[in-house]
């Protein structure tokens, strides 16, 4: 794959995260032998995708001048939806369920975009609103953890060969969809500018409200991606499973290089911010730690990289302020 | 461009909002004395606003650090961990109270400090931030209890969070309220407060006006946290007991009362009384939500299309641009 | 000349929330021909070619082009018509490269992604035609000024317009790429191309126009065809009065004690070795091309940026380098900004807030409370004294024309009582009663002891007002100016670094 033409200047935060993804994992593998085992590496990658593929959505929101404070809630809702209309565990209720969870999710994106660009409220606010309200309609849809996912289903979601899953497969073809997008379409291009500056970017012809509305769909449809590869994993759908995923994306992107003020960032970086945050709980395992910590541990490494890029962001001004 | 309006003169976004929030509020009464007739009493009200007081003190925090422009998503945890704290050092016992309060007032300066360091000097986003230490505190509380907290709270603080001062006046409205009537003076007669406005309006504006802006802005996070502590003692005496869900709610309920009030996210615009009442709104929408028999489901449905219908209303108030 | 002209504009008016920004106005412009728009800042220059490139639609009147009737509701649709436009502001979007920029939603597709190659090349080809030197992958936030309005420029071209609008393209050029533009211009003028050209610099409008339309206060002045065009006819026309009417009668001035010294102050990446003073009872005026650091330098001196080298003293007080903006302004400095709507006033605040803002300290009790009554007479005074016009010290500033808000901004800074108030654009975006009443207060305040630096871009205002006037360049002082010497090929001269014998005439 030739990059050479999507080379932006954030690219050195690429570097950075992925040489801390790099450091952690090798410093993980020479320590502890049960760490390098192909299964384990396997597990690893399992745990992260499902957050690594919401991550992708919420850095193009982020990207866009958004944020989707609500893709938590609607996961556990995909689970239900996915869990209650494949119960029957017919070929077209697995059909059914597919179409009805990624139906959902895109209403969902199309509502957070609407309410966010055209009813003119801030965006924290109309996510914050479509989160609180989607947990309700996930626990009406499912009270409790219940319903079934099919077998079938989960089995093909679920499929692993040493380190190799469908999950990582899942997570390339997202990955490289959402990399297409943002890099090599005139709407892609659109989503940075309205980040960067909504009016100069109105001002020279791009229609700022809809590539806005466009990045919510894309999160919930990540969204949806993701419900259904946690929905597999426990073969049940699940009102609360997807709680911690709102806030964990937001702090995998920007983990990852993506800035709250929108118009900087890099969809790979997502991926491996995501990696990093799902690989500490299995780290206080191995080490056996208490896992608690772990909590700890992401709001340290959300602040190390913080400052990471702050610190790089300052000499970056020095090196201008010299020229 | 140049766009200049000349809108006559009359009651400022903030007061109309809070009219409109009244009005919502009696409304609301008036809903809950129909469909149960007799029930609307002041006890009632009363009552009300003594589980809304915890709430009420950490959205005036809330609403300091969205005036100056920023936004703190680590009360919820504040509130939980002083719970845990609190409780593990009073041990029920009355004689234990101060170093309790101490330790707890401490670690909110703490947080406070490790927010307006990472805010103001590492130029950490507050959303960013915020999110560091409401991760941090959690693993806190959850590694020093193990995930089972135990302990009591002690009889006095119990009297606080649930007794009643006179009549059906109980404590724990009147330290909100006589913390809403301090920052509301605070806000409306010193420098201080106006600087706070200019920094959250236009921080480059205030900057040229000689005002230290990240000054201003650093205070905002250390109150914020401080005042989560207090409503952590007040949540702490009303539960009686100790619970690690406790400051669950409070960063989205807190964020609401503190929009619905009629502050701007954006920073600079809103007051006190607003996010007072929106403390009350959102406790007895609960409360009457309960008293209706509608479940979690419907909350949580009437609640967010409460705040964005609030939000949304607001935004259809203010002329174009 | 053809039966109808290929743009026109009739009976345009443009109203904003009850303000009258252009009235009845009707404006055309062939093809192939450079058509110069002039007028004072806030005559509505600018807001009829927002209109024409689609960023605004008219509340009245009809566009037509090439004889037929458009409507122009988006900027796409402008463009579609073969409309290029070129802002006064730097329009770019800083995080995306130079191609991105030029080509942003207009992009070159194949196979349905963008063809990245193809499109840099196309930038190369502009480069080529132009002379420049843009690199296609380059960050426009890490450009120079100059290079930033070089791509907008280029950005234009390259759509290949039937009609190009140029909104003072040439604030932030040097006079070499100044020259260089013009000489694209007639180039596309005598391709057939036709370009509206609004600039302040009448110099570059006598040299290169070959029909002027004066604009004031939102209608059209009339027009000047080519052998009619000069200086005096277009300022006459501009201001409805003479130059000496405008302008306060400052011979009788004799400067006091030194207020100001500044001594070879150095602030990084923008200003080097700077030294002057500023004395009581004196206007000292700032210029240069935009970006030279004469803006940088008073903001250092009043705290707002960092320098390396250099000492402030103020009425023979010395300032330590690491004294804050507030340390400034109570030894006896101001700062009127040039960005009053974005880093000034307080928009949705009071009159009352956004004047006392920056003398709270003055107006507090013993239990440092604000003594509302004492605030609201201090603000009292000094609006009456700027004779702001308003019916009440409540209302909010957003809701008052550029004028009385420019009032707001010196009444602020006459609250705090300042010895040397440096005032960045003075009149920028005001009517011209304004900024007559602007200019008074600004000399009496020099009648009163007071010090007075001026800024300004434009050139008229730089000779009309100060005592002194001294040029930058490229960071450097490269001439200090007495009044009897002022004259605008000098300052043109010193403003290009003084290499070049003569000026753009």
């Amino acid at each position: 794959m030739k990059l050479k033409h999507t080379v932006r200047p954030q690219m050195k935060s690429l570097f950075v995260i992925y040489g801390l993804l790099l450091a952690v994992f090798l410093i993980m593998v020479v320590i502890s032998p049960t760490y390098r085992s192909a299964e384990n590496i396997g597990n690893i990658i399992v745990q992260c995708v499902p957050l690594a593929v919401v991550s992708l959505g919420q850095t193009v929101v982020m990207i866009g001048g958004g944020i989707d404070m609500s893709v938590g809630s609607l996961i556990s809702l995909s689970t239900c939806i996915a869990a209650v209309v494949m119960k029957p565990g017919t070929g077209l209720s697995l059909a059914l369920g597919i179409l009805a969870v990624f139906l959902v999710a895109g209403i969902v994106g199309l509502c957070n975009g609407i309410g966010a660009n055209y009813a003119k409220v801030p965006p924290l606010i109309t996510t914050l609103s479509m989160m609180i309200l989607l947990s309700g309609v996930a626990q009406g849809v499912l009270p409790v953890a219940g319903g079934k996912v099919n077998a079938g289903f989960a089995k093909v979601m679920m499929a692993r060969a040493g380190i190799f899953s469908m999950s990582i497969l899942i997570l390339l073809i997202v990955y490289l969809i959402i990399r297409r997008f943002m890099y090599r379409t005139p709407t892609g291009v659109s989503v940075y500018a309205v980040g960067n500056n909504a009016d100069i970017a109105a001002s020279m012809g791009v229609r700022t409200k809809r590539v806005s509305v466009l990045t919510y769909v894309i999160a919930a449809l990540c969204a949806a991606v993701t419900g259904l590869l946690l929905a597999s994993r426990i073969r049940i759908g699940d009102p609360l499973v997807g709680t911690t995923f709102g806030l964990d994306s937001i702090t995998a992107a920007a983990i990852g290089g993506t800035a709250l003020t929108g118009g900087v960032g890099m969809v790979a970086g997502s991926i491996a911010g995501a990696f990093l945050i799902g690989m500490l709980s299995n780290m206080m395992n191995i080490l056996g730690i208490n896992h608690f910590y772990q909590y700890v541990l992401k709001g340290l490494l959300l602040v190390v990289a913080m400052i990471i890029y702050s610190l790089s962001s300052m000499v970056e001004v020095k090196k201008h302020d010299r020229a | 461009m140049t766009e200049r309006k000349l809108a006559p003169r009359n009651l400022s976004q903030s007061a109309k909002q809070m009219v409109i929030l009244l009005g919502v509020i009696l409304l609301l009464f008036a809903i809950q004395g129909i469909m149960r007739p007799g029930s609307v009493t002041v006890g009632q009200a009363m009552n009300i606003s003594r589980q809304a007081s915890a709430l009420g003190v950490v959205a005036l925090g809330q609403a300091l650090v969205i005036l100056g422009g920023g936004i703190d998503l680590s009360v919820g945890s504040m509130v939980t961990l002083t719970n845990v704290f609190a409780v593990s050092i009073m041990q029920g016992k009355d004689e234990n109270i101060l170093p309790a309060v101490a330790v707890c007032l401490l670690l909110g300066l703490l947080c406070g400090v490790v927010n307006g360091i990472g805010v103001l000097k590492l130029n950490i986003a507050p959303f960013v931030m915020t999110l560091c230490t409401m991760s941090i505190l959690q693993g806190v509380y959850l590694v020093y209890t193990g995930g089972s907290p135990s302990g009591n709270v002690s009889p006095w603080l119990k009297q606080i969070g649930n007794g009643f001062l006179v009549g059906p006046i109980p404590y724990s409205t009147v330290i909100w309220l006589t913390l809403a009537l301090l920052v509301w003076v605070v806000l409306k007669f010193t420098p201080y407060g106006r600087k706070l406005y200019a920094v959250g309006s236009n921080p480059k504006a205030a900057r040229l006006c000689g005002i230290r802006v990240e000054r201003i802005k650093f205070s905002t996070y250390i109150l914020s946290s401080l005042l989560a502590v207090v409503a952590g003692l007040l949540a702490s005496g009303y539960i009686g007991t100790t619970s690690l869900s406790l400051g669950n709610d409070y960063i989205n309920n807190s964020l609401a009362a503190v929009l619905i009030g009629g502050n701007a996210i954006e920073g600079g615009k809103g007051g006190v009384w607003g996010c007072v009442l929106g403390a009350f709104f959102m406790m007895l929408l609960f409360a009457l939500l309960t008293m209706l028999s509608i479940g979690q489901v419907g909350k949580l449905i009437v609640q967010g299309l409460i705040i964005f219908g609030v939000v949304a209303g607001q935004g259809v108030f203010k002329k174009e641009r | 000349m053809s039966e109808h002209p290929y743009l026109e504009m009739s009976g345009i008016t443009k109203r904003f929330a009850g303000v009258t920004a252009l009235d009845s106005v009707n404006f055309n412009c062939e093809l192939g021909e450079i058509h110069a728009l002039v007028g004072e800042n806030g005559a509505g220059k600018s807001t009829l070619m927002n209109l024409l490139g689609g960023l605004l639609t008219p509340t009245e009147g009809t566009i037509r082009l090439d004889g037929k009737r458009v409507e122009l509701p988006d900027p796409n649709t402008s463009y579609d018509h073969g409309i290029g436009f070129v802002h006064q502001e730097s329009n770019l979007l800083t995080n995306l490269t130079v191609a991105e920029n030029m080509f942003l939603s207009h992009e070159i597709l194949r196979k349905g992604v963008l063809d990245r190659a193809t499109m840099r090349q196309k930038v190369m080809e502009v480069n080529e035609r132009l002379g420049y030197k843009l690199d296609p992958d380059a960050q426009v936030g890490s450009l120079k000024l100059a290079d930033q309005q070089l791509t907008e420029i280029a950005r234009a071209v390259l759509s290949e317009p039937k009609l190009l609008i140029m909104d003072e393209p040439t604030a932030a050029l040097s006079e070499e790429e100044v020259e260089r533009l013009f000489a694209i211009l007639l180039k596309l003028r005598d391709q057939g191309v036709g370009i509206i050209y609004i600039s302040h610099r009448l110099e570059e409008v006598v040299h290169l126009a070959d029909r002027v339309t004066v604009f004031k206060d939102g209608k059209n002045a009339g027009e000047l065809e080519r052998g009619d065009i000069s200086k005096d006819r277009m300022i006459t026309m501009m201001v409805g009065r003479t130059l000496s009417d405008i302008y306060p009668d400052r011979s009788a001035v004799t400067p006091g004690e030194v207020l100001l010294d500044v001594k070879g102050l150095r602030v990084p990446g923008a200003a080097e070795d700077i030294s002057f003073t500023v004395r009581a009872g004196e206007i000292v005026g700032l210029g240069g091309l935009e970006g030279q650091g004469q803006r940088e330098t008073v903001r250092a001196i009043f705290g707002d940026l960092r320098y390396t080298a250099g000492e402030i003293t103020v009425r023979g007080q010395s300032i330590a380098p690491k004294q804050t903006i507030g340390g400034r302004i109570r030894s006896g400095l101001g700062y009127v900004t040039h960005d009053r709507r974005g880093e000034g006033l307080i928009l949705h605040e009071s009159i009352r807030e956004n004047t006392s803002l920056a003398a709270l300290e003055r107006v507090i009790s013993k239990f440092h409370l604000i003594k509302g009554d004492e605030e609201q007479r201090q603000a009292q005074a000094q609006a009456g004294r700027l004779k702001i016009k308003t019916p009440s010290l409540e209302q909010k500033v957003g809701n008052l024309s550029g004028g009385n808000q420019q009032k707001v901004m010196l009444a602020r800074w006459l609250m705090a009582g300042p010895k040397v108030l440096i005032v960045d654009e003075p009149t920028r975006g005001i009517d011209v009663g304004a900024r007559m009443s602007v200019y008074e207060i600004i000399h009496e305040l020099t009648q009163e002891g007071m010090g007075i630096v001026i800024l300004t871009s434009d050139m008229l205002e730089l000779i009309g007002l100060s005592d002194r006037i001294l040029m930058f360049y490229e960071g450097h002082l490269t001439a200090e100016v007495p009044r009897a010497e002022a004259t605008e090929e000098r300052l043109m001269q010193a403003a290009s670094g003084g290499k070049k014998e003569g000026s753009a005439t």
